[in-house]
C-alpha cells in the first residue's frame, strides 16, 4: 500500500476514504429536528455526507448521537516531531535489586490526594499491597517504604509529613478537572515545598487520569504520570532517578 | 519600541519573569513580544520556561496556543527531547543538572530562526543554574516565561524584575478578576522592612532557626529562635511562644492562613508578620484583609519588582471582554502600576 504520509486522511475501508465515527451530545430533545441538528454539525465539523445511526433521549432535553460520515481534512504526519519520554521500566524484581544492589538503603515514598479531592483509585492503585492489573502496588515492595496518607491530605501536612518520614518522593494523585482548582492545588504544593526550602530535597510527583510528563514540568514536578501508568513505571522512574542523583 | 520594553530597559533588568494569575491569560504573548523587541535592540537575550510553555496546544483544553518563536542569535533553554524536535536550527551549548521526563535541560543558540518548545525547569534552583548558564554565555538579559499561576520565578533569588499577566480567563465576572489581580498585586507588593534595628534583629535570630519571636526590649528587640526540621513545623510552634510584648513574628517558609488565624485569636492587636520575600506568602484574601484591618502588618525582607501588568480581555473557554474597557477598569483599579494590553498595543494612561 502506498501511503502518502504528507497528506494522511481517516480510514475506514479504503485508503483515504476519510471515514469517521464520532459522537456527541446535543442540549436538544431526541426528535427529527434534533437528528438534522447533529447532521448539521457533522458538516460543519468537516464530515462529508454524515448519517446519524444512533440517537438515545438522555432526558431533561439531552440527545446523544453516533454518527458515520467520511472526514474532509488531512494531516501531515511526515513533518511531525513530538518530545518523548525516555524512560526504562523494570519490572518488581529488577526495581528491588537496583534499590538493594545500587542505593544501598529502602526509599520512602510517601503518597495522598491533596486539597479538596477524594478520588483515591489512582493512588490506591499504584501505592496499595495488591496492586493493579498483575503489577504489585509500592506496598509490596520489600525495598520500598511506602506511606498512603489517603484523600483530603492539605498541601501543608503532606509536606510536614513528607519531611517527619523522610520521604524520598512524595506522590500527590489529583483528578485535574476544567475548572483549573486542582491544578492550582497541585503548584500550590510545589510552591509551599520551594517556599520550605524542600523542593530539591524530594522527589515531587503527580499522577491522574488528566496527567501526562509535559503537564508535570508545566506544574514544577519532576514527573508525571497518566491513565495506564502501573505501579512498577512509578517505581522504576523513582529507582532511576535516585540513583542518577546520588550519582551512583 | 514599545513602552514595557522600554521600563524594562530603564530599570535595567537582568532577569525579567513573567508570571501569570493562571492559564490562557496571555504570558507567552507577553513574552513573545518582550523578546522579539529585545532581539531587534540587539540585545542578546536568553530564553527560558519555568514550565512547559509554547506547547502546541494548551495541555488541558485542547486549544492551539502561540509558540516561542526562536530568531537567529538568542540562547534558549530547553529539555533534550523538545531540543531534538525544535523545527528551529539549534546549536548545542550546555547541559544543566536539573532534569525532566523529557530530558535534562539543556542551553542551546539558534543557528535557524523558528519555532521551539521550552520546556523547564521548573524549581528555583534550576532556574538559578539556567540563568547563570546564559548569562557566561553572553546573554545581557534574560526572560523566564511563568506557569500557569505559579510565581516562584518572581523570586529575587531567581529575578529582579518581573510582570504579571492576568486577563478573562481568571474568573467568572470581570469585578471578580479586578479583585483577584488587585489581591495578587497588594501581595507581591509586600512592604519591605524599613526599622533598621528591626531588620538586623530578624537576619540574627535567621541564623538560628527557621521562625523568631521578636520581643520588645528597653530600646530595642530581644530574639527568640525556634528551629525545626522545617519552618511550616517552626511556624506552628511560634504561638504558643508569644508575649504581651512580642513585636513581631518571622517565618522563615511559608506563611498559612492558620499562621494569621492563631495570631488574631491570641491578641486584639496582632504584631508584625515578617517573611522573606512574597512568595512565602499563601494566605488567602480574607484572613490577609482580615489580619490588616485589625492593625497587623505583614512584611518581607526582600521585595518583589513588579514592573508592570499585562491583560488578555479574551478567555478562550467563554467570555470575551471590550478590551478598552478592559484596559481603563484595570488601569484604574491597579494605579500607580502600569497596565498594558499588548495586543491593543495600548497603555492605561494615568
Amino acid at each position: 500500500m502506498n501511503i502518502d504520509y504528507s497528506s494522511v486522511k481517516t480510514y475506514g475501508d479504503t485508503l483515504n476514504d476519510g471515514a469517521m465515527q464520532v459522537s456527541f451530545t446535543l442540549p436538544v430533545p431526541a426528535g427529527d429536528e434534533a437528528r438534522e441538528a447533529a447532521r448539521q454539525m457533522a458538516l460543519k465539523m468537516g464530515l462529508d455526507s454524515p448519517s446519524v445511526t444512533e440517537m438515545a433521549d438522555l432526558g431533561a432535553g439531552f440527545t446523544f448521537f453516533v454518527l458515520y460520515g467520511k472526514c474532509k481534512h488531512t494531516v501531515d504526519y511526515s513533518v511531525i516531531k513530538v518530545p518523548k519520554q525516555q524512560q526504562k521500566v523494570m519490572s518488581f524484581k529488577e526495581v528491588n535489586e537496583l534499590i538493594k544492589k545500587e542505593l544501598g538503603c529502602r526509599i520512602v515514598v510517601v503518597a495522598a490526594c491533596t486539597g479538596s479531592d477524594a478520588h483515591t483509585v489512582g493512588i490506591d492503585a499504584i501505592v496499595n499491597m495488591k496492586g493493579y492489573a498483575g503489577e504489585y502496588g509500592l506496598e509490596r515492595y520489600p525495598e520500598i517504604d511506602a506511606y498512603n496518607l489517603g484523600s483530603q491530605v492539605p498541601n501543608a501536612e503532606l509536606l510536614a509529613r513528607a519531611v517527619e518520614l523522610n520521604a524520598d518522593a512524595v506522590l500527590v494523585s489529583q483528578v485535574v478537572t476544567q475548572k483549573n482548582i486542582h491544578l492550582e492545588n497541585l503548584t500550590e504544593l510545589i510552591e509551599l515545598a520551594e517556599a520550605e526550602g524542600l523542593r530539591d530535597r524530594m522527589l515531587m510527583i503527580c499522577g491522574g487520569p488528566r496527567i501526562s510528563h509535559e503537564l508535570a514540568i508545566e506544574l514544577g514536578y519532576d514527573a508525571g504520570f497518566g491513565p495506564g501508568t502501573l505501579p512498577n513505571h512509578v517505581a522504576s522512574y523513582i529507582a532511576a532517578e535516585l540513583m542518577r542523583r546520588h550519582k551512583i | 519600541m514599545s513602552e514595557i520594553f522600554q521600563l524594562i530597559q530603564k530599570k535595567n533588568l537582568k532577569t525579567t519573569a513573567i508570571v501569570g494569575m493562571t492559564k490562557n491569560v496571555g504570558k507567552t504573548v507577553t513574552f513573545n513580544h518582550i523578546a522579539k523587541e529585545l532581539v531587534e535592540s540587539e540585545i542578546r537575550v536568553g530564553l527560558i520556561s519555568a514550565g512547559y510553555d509554547g506547547e502546541r496546544f494548551d495541555r488541558l483544553t485542547l486549544k492551539e496556543k502561540p509558540r516561542i518563536l526562536a530568531p537567529v542569535g538568542v540562547l534558549v533553554a530547553t529539555a533534550e527531547a523538545c531540543f531534538n524536535a525544535a523545527d528551529a536550527g539549534l546549536e548545542f551549548l550546555e547541559k544543566s543538572s536539573f532534569v525532566t521526563p523529557l530530558g535534562p535541560v539543556m542551553v542551546g543558540r539558534v543557528t535557524e530562526a523558528g519555532r521551539v518548545e521550552l520546556a523547564g525547569p521548573g524549581s528555583i534552583s534550576g532556574l538559578r543554574e539556567l540563568i547563570g548558564m546564559m548569562s557566561r554565555r553572553g546573554s545581557a538579559q534574560v526572560l523566564v516565561d511563568g506557569a500557569i499561576n505559579r510565581i516562584a520565578s518572581a523570586s529575587p533569588a531567581v529575578s529582579d524584575g518581573t510582570i504579571l499577566a492576568t486577563g478573562a480567563s481568571l474568573g467568572p465576572t470581570m469585578d471578580d478578576v479586578v479583585k483577584k489581580t488587585v489581591f495578587r498585586r497588594t501581595i507581591m507588593e509586600t512592604p519591605p522592612v524599613e526599622d533598621n534595628l528591626l531588620l538586623k534583629s530578624v537576619y540574627k535570630g535567621l541564623t538560628k532557626g527557621n521562625a523568631v519571636l521578636l520581643h520588645r526590649e528597653g530600646n530595642g528587640y530581644r530574639v527568640e529562635a525556634i528551629r525545626e526540621m522545617i519552618p511550616l513545623l517552626a511556624g506552628t510552634r511560634i504561638i504558643n511562644k508569644c508575649r504581651r510584648e512580642t513585636a513581631a513574628l518571622v517565618f522563615g517558609g511559608a506563611l498559612v492562613d492558620n499562621n494569621l488565624q492563631d495570631m488574631m485569636e491570641l491578641y486584639k492587636h496582632p504584631p508584625a508578620v515578617i517573611v522573606r520575600d512574597a512568595t512565602r506568602l499563601f494566605v488567602s484574601p480574607e484572613i490577609y484583609w482580615r489580619y490588616l484591618k485589625r492593625g497587623g502588618r505583614i512584611m518581607a525582607l526582600e521585595k518583589i519588582n513588579l514592573i508592570a501588568v499585562t491583560l488578555n480581555p479574551t478567555d478562550p473557554m467563554g467570555r470575551d471582554y471590550d478590551p478598552e474597557m478592559f484596559l481603563k477598569i484595570m488601569g484604574e483599579a491597579l494605579h500607580p502600576c502600569p497596565v498594558f494590553d499588548l495586543v491593543l498595543q495600548k497603555k492605561h494612561l494615568s
